[in-house]
């Protein structure tokens, strides 16, 4: 039959194995030296990146209880546990910091060291500390990836004489830099965790009242935005639609461009799942907020249904932390596998 | 063309008679470009070809008589389930014999949806596959020198070549 010499056109066979797991990609490099060759070049990692991150959504990647790391997919079907990085530290002593289009960066609990992780290809790198001296201080780490620069960045800032300094890792150049503000971070200090956009990343910081603080991922310019109203320490930071989001037990208010900085209220559900014991918000997957009931389990609370699903029982223990995750093919390794072309 | 035309007819590239409606063929941009350049009234006796063989252009005009009316006007979320349903029915079928032709066909008719459906397809029926049945279906010679294999294989324990 004439299906035996029937051969697809290279630019089909590129769209079907962007929609292939990593997994599976890693096993296909032995099919053939092109394979081999087209899955190391920068145009199919940023063509597969842009599909998972775009098309597939993303999964959840979940710590448990310091020591155990799982993976939900994106049909919220399948929960597969995760192999710890490898980076000579017991699971328990590391930290997820934030996880982005498909790196992870994780940071030792004990002396503070940074790792990039891809959880897809296993590969875990070591991140150089700083020249700084003060490596030692407090201080609040950010991760993000800049689409504009294309570049993912650690964003480092810590308490010196009263004010806030700032460094910043890029992994395209694989060195730090430190950041001059002047007077604006004087007397200003951090608080929790942050929060990352495409555009920008997030930390609510004090200065006379409760303030965001804002890093533009490709400009690297720091603003100091009013919180608006309603605003407490309970309120958590969230990235919703790739916009700001303030999370606060069961209201939900989101940062509108044209309002300049004012939170516009989008949503506001109360007495729904209240009456049940130690409800925690983890984060935003999709459209869907993320709670943990301890002991009980997880629960989704669906943005735009209004309603609330269980996802999965408690076994593992504790859940630390709950993020966003897209699977790449990005090589922390070789600079500029990805940002070239 | 005329107004009053409802459904317009083509040759498969084995040269059948293939009836589809206007709304489904608007599905795919070169024929929607036909319809509009092309007189399909009764009087003119010019049948287009579409360079596709009867039996993957069966299941392409299946598929846009199913997705048309979702296509030009919106549907509700029940309706989104019901085809989601449909179209894992419609995709169950074997690769090589009309998978492939299927997204040969979707791609030369400029039909996104059908496109995106079939690799997703393919991609999640690769899946499983060992190298040497990747090989086979892509029709692709496993052209690593024995040196080479070797070098994969230290610098990536436990893959392999079959």
């Amino acid at each position: 039959m004439e299906d035996d010499k029937f051969f697809l056109p290279h630019e089909i066979i590129f769209s079907i194995l962007k929609r292939l797991p990593v997994k599976s990609l890693l096993r296909f490099r032995c099919v053939c030296k092109d394979w081999n060759d087209l899955f190391k070049t920068s145009l199919f990692i940023k063509e597969y990146l842009h599909h998972s991150s775009h098309h597939r959504g993303p999964s959840l990647l979940l710590q448990w209880d310091y020591s155990i790391f799982g993976m939900l997919d994106s049909d919220k079907k399948t929960f597969l546990p995760l192999r710890a990085p490898s980076v000579n530290q017991p699971a328990y002593m590391i930290d997820i910091i934030g996880s982005s289009y498909g790196l992870v960066c994780l940071q030792i609990k004990v002396g503070g060291s940074l790792f990039l992780w891809n959880p897809a290809t296993r590969e875990v790198q070591y991140v150089p500390r700083s020249k700084n001296t003060r490596w030692y201080q407090i201080c609040h780490i950010g991760f993000g990836f800049s689409r504009v620069v294309n570049d993912y960045k650690i964003v480092r800032t810590y308490y010196y004489l009263k004010r806030v300094e700032v460094e910043v890792y890029s992994l395209s150049t694989g060195s730090w830099k430190q950041l001059e503000f002047g007077n604006l971070l004087e007397g200003v200090s951090l608080h929790g965790r942050f929060a990352a956009t495409d555009e920008a990343i997030y930390w609510f910081a004090y200065l006379n009242d409760i303030v965001i603080l804002s890093f533009d991922m490709a400009t690297e310019a720091i603003t100091l935005i009013p919180a608006g109203p309603n605003i407490h320490w309970n309120v958590k930071l969230m990235a919703y639609e790739n916009k700001l989001a303030l999370l606060s037990g069961m209201k939900l208010w989101v940062m509108e461009e044209t309002t300049s900085g004012g939170f516009g209220q989008r949503w506001n559900k109360t007495k729904l799942i209240l009456n049940l014991p130690s409800v925690h918000s983890m984060t935003i997957w999709k459209n869907e907020v993320i709670y943990k009931c301890e002991p009980v389990g997880l629960y989704l609370f669906n943005l735009t249904t209004n309603k609330l699903k269980f996802l999965i029982p408690w076994e593992y223990g504790r859940l630390m932390s709950a993020f966003n995750y897209v699977e790449s093919l990005v090589s922390i390794g070789k600079k500029n596998s990805w940002t070239s072309s | 063309m005329s107004s009053s035309v409802e459904a317009i007819t083509v040759l498969s590239s084995d040269g059948d008679e293939f009836k589809i409606t206007v709304s489904a063929a608007k599905l795919s941009k070169p024929l929607n470009w036909m319809l509009e350049d092309v007189c399909f009234s009764d009087d003119c006796d010019e049948v287009p070809t579409i360079e596709v063989n009867s039996k993957t252009l069966v299941k392409v005009i299946e598929y846009c008589e199913k997705h048309a009316p979702r296509a030009n006007s919106g549907a509700s979320d029940s309706d989104a389930e019901e085809l989601k349903k449909w179209d894992i029915e419609f995709m169950k079928m074997d690769v090589k014999d009309i998978l492939f032709h299927i997204l040969m066909a979707a791609n030369y008719l400029h039909m996104e949806g059908l496109y995106d459906l079939a690799c997703q397809t393919a991609a999640d029926l690769m899946k499983g596959m060992t190298v040497s049945q990747i090989r086979k279906i892509f029709h692709i010679k496993n052209d690593f020198s024995s040196e080479e294999q070797e070098q994969l294989r230290r610098q990536h324990p436990g893959c392999s070549f079959d």
